[in-house]
């Protein structure tokens, strides 16, 4: 999972790349890891480049979420399409994430 | 299964083959027809399955086979993924409501729930240390429901 990590207005913007499972999801959850560590505790996952996740990814971003919101902050998506969006549609995890179209539109969000 | 119309693969339970077992199905439910919707949770199904046999069949010993079993008929696709470690009971990690269960932003179980939830029939045959097996059947048209079609009224629609 190559993928960058920027830092824009406060808010850490994670853009993971290819196909997300039980082990390629691993940086991702590193990356969100070390931002809560480092007390950015604004995240937005950027999907949009992501072709496939599994449950594995999934709980690294329900964990993210959950730690984020414990250290006061939150986790927000955007960018999802296809089946990445039909995965998160078939588990509602659309209900508990703020899932936005584009980063820009998540950043301004906080 | 019946060998004519059955694809198969034997790879050691390690996370970086899901990609190889992913690619492996998916070309196949691809060049059988279904759509790329279809293709994609045929895909997450196998997915999941291998990765609960990986992640939990064998205590993490890697050298231990995953068996994946592709059969084509004319109106469905059924998937075995088959290992030889200690099982589960399918019932006890299963989500009643996925609701209540996100709530509490739980994530175990998910991939059992997913496995149900994209597949139009799941089966488990449980017998530790001998054989494990999960059955997953996708139908052509989406609906088991649907009475099948005759392979000559399936061409002709073609």
């Amino acid at each position: 999972m190559p993928g960058t990590a920027t830092l824009s207005r406060e808010v850490m913007v994670l853009r993971p790349q290819g196909e997300l499972d039980v082990q390629t999801s691993q940086p991702l959850r590193e990356q969100i890891q070390d931002s809560l560590r480092r007390g950015n505790t604004r995240l937005v996952v950027d999907l949009s480049e992501v072709t496939y996740v599994d449950s594995s990814a999934l709980g690294v971003l329900v964990t993210g979420l959950k730690q984020a919101r414990k250290a006061n902050g939150c986790l927000k998506l955007c960018g999802l399409r296809g089946n990445v969006l039909r995965v998160f549609e078939l588990t509602r995890l659309t209900k508990f994430f703020e899932i936005y179209e584009t980063a820009e539109q998540a950043i301004k969000s906080f | 299964m019946e060998q004519e119309n059955t694809y198969r693969l034997r790879i050691p339970s390690r996370t970086e083959n899901l990609e190889i077992i992913r690619e492996f199905v998916s070309k196949i439910a691809r060049n059988a027809g279904f759509s790329e919707e279809d293709v994609g949770k045929i895909q997450l199904a196998v997915d999941e399955a291998c990765t609960n046999v990986v992640k939990h069949a064998y205590d993490g010993d890697t050298q231990k086979p995953i068996d994946v079993a592709v059969r084509l008929d004319y109106d469905r696709l059924t998937i075995v993924v088959t290992d030889e470690g200690k099982g589960f009971d399918p019932k006890a990690v299963e989500i009643s409501d996925i609701a209540e269960y996100l709530a509490e932003l739980r994530v175990g179980g998910l991939g059992i729930y997913l496995i149900r939830s994209l597949m139009d029939e799941v089966e488990y045959s449980i017998q530790p240390g001998v054989r494990n097996q999960v059955r997953m059947v996708k139908y052509f048209g989406g609906s088991p429901e649907r009475p099948p079609l005759s392979p000559r009224s399936r061409r002709a629609q073609k």
